[in-house]
């Protein structure tokens, strides 16, 4: 075991999984926390079993992360390059959704928060906590 | 990580989602995540249609995605393919398409006449029209859902049925143009048929729907 460092248990898991909930609901996304999606189905071995809260807890993470890739000003970015990089004559300058009724003020796609850091930190936590044996569990089993 | 670590980063995440701005809280909570995911996978797709073979030639100036799909119009931004051969096809975003159901009901029309889809390349181009079923050669359905669900294979199965029925796996139409990758669809008409997806755990959802011509591709963006 490294020095200054304690493996995490179940119910130290589960606390994590109700502080994220928790903070999800009160920045407004709360459809991540669907805890009835959270089962893991296994087609060979049967029915369904719930997520493991380490598990649970990195699926919670997993899907924040999702999320906020698909509302950070890189993503925008880096799929404009993309497409200029394929058509001849690099011409999409933008993107835009337009109103139903054409004649409504389109919405910008560029207009989006750069979210980079957050994302970065959120990929770390992820892969340190995806990572880490459980207690009672040090062969890494 | 022990406890005390992995609880500080997440309130530290948490913490960055509520400083900011009004604005930017506005994106994080609105809706257009669907349309920057379809951006993002019309970034995929044109990589993919270009190493198929196909030049790719942009018109007009942007990309204008629809809160809601409706008719073709020329005058929309869109891209031109022209295959190695010299055919040409046209790919829109957000267009409703007359249905198989639709033609087999003798064209008989109620609401379900016509279908939503996210990109389209299409074998004809008409101004001011739903391109019918078969004008299809390539639909992509975008599913952003941050969660991915049983339903959203549901939904593509239905989507699937309406633009061509379960035949006997030939060369799709696509494959035929390019001259390029073979594909094979069981289909007919011979159109292929991507859902996109962006949670890992939808790729334990592949085979069943790949037996009806339903191409399930996980498409992240990094």
């Amino acid at each position: 075991m490294l020095r200054g460092t304690t493996l995490m248990d179940h119910k130290d898991f589960d606390e994590l999984v109700k502080l994220l909930e928790a903070g999800l609901h009160d920045v407004g996304l709360p459809h991540l926390t669907d805890t009835p999606v959270f089962i893991d189905r296994d087609p060979e071995a049967g029915g369904p079993r719930r997520l493991q809260p380490r598990d649970h807890l990195v699926a919670l993470l997993s899907a924040l992360e999702r999320h906020l890739a698909l509302t950070d000003r890189e993503t925008y970015d880096r799929a404009l390059e993309m497409i200029n990089e394929e058509v001849e004559e690099s011409s999409v300058r933008s993107a835009c959704v337009v109103a139903p009724d054409g004649e409504s003020d389109a919405v910008p796609l560029d207009d989006l928060p750069e979210l980079r850091s957050v994302r970065h930190r959120l990929k770390e936590l992820i892969r340190e906590i995806g990572g880490e044996p459980e207690a009672g569990r040090r062969d890494g089993r | 990580m022990n406890k005390a670590r992995a609880t500080r980063e997440i309130e530290s995440v948490l913490a960055s989602l509520r400083t900011l701005s009004r604005q930017d809280r506005r994106h994080l909570l609105s809706r257009n995540q669907g349309k920057l995911y379809e951006l993002y996978v019309l970034a995929r797709l044109l990589r993919h249609l270009r190493r198929r073979g196909f030049r790719l030639r942009h018109v007009g100036n942007d990309i204008r995605f629809k809160q809601a799909p409706g008719k073709l119009y020329v005058s929309d931004p869109h891209f031109v393919l022209e295959s190695r051969g010299g055919e040409k096809l046209w790919l829109f975003v957000d267009i409703e398409f007359q249905t198989l159901g639709h033609r087999m009901r003798a064209r008989q029309s109620d609401l379900s006449a016509l279908h939503e889809l996210d990109l389209v390349v299409l074998r004809a181009a008409i101004d001011g029209s739903n391109p019918t079923y078969d004008q299809v050669a390539l639909a992509v359905e975008c599913k952003s859902n941050a969660v991915f669900v049983k339903s959203i294979v549901r939904e593509a199965l239905g989507l699937r049925r309406e633009l061509s029925f379960l035949a006997d796996p030939v060369l799709s139409d696509l494959s035929r143009l390019s001259g390029g990758k073979c594909v094979c669809v069981p289909a007919r008409p011979a159109s292929e048929f991507w859902l996109a997806f962006t949670d890992p755990r939808g790729k334990r959802y592949v085979r069943s729907p790949a037996a009806f011509g339903i191409d399930l591709r996980h498409m992240q963006p990094k």
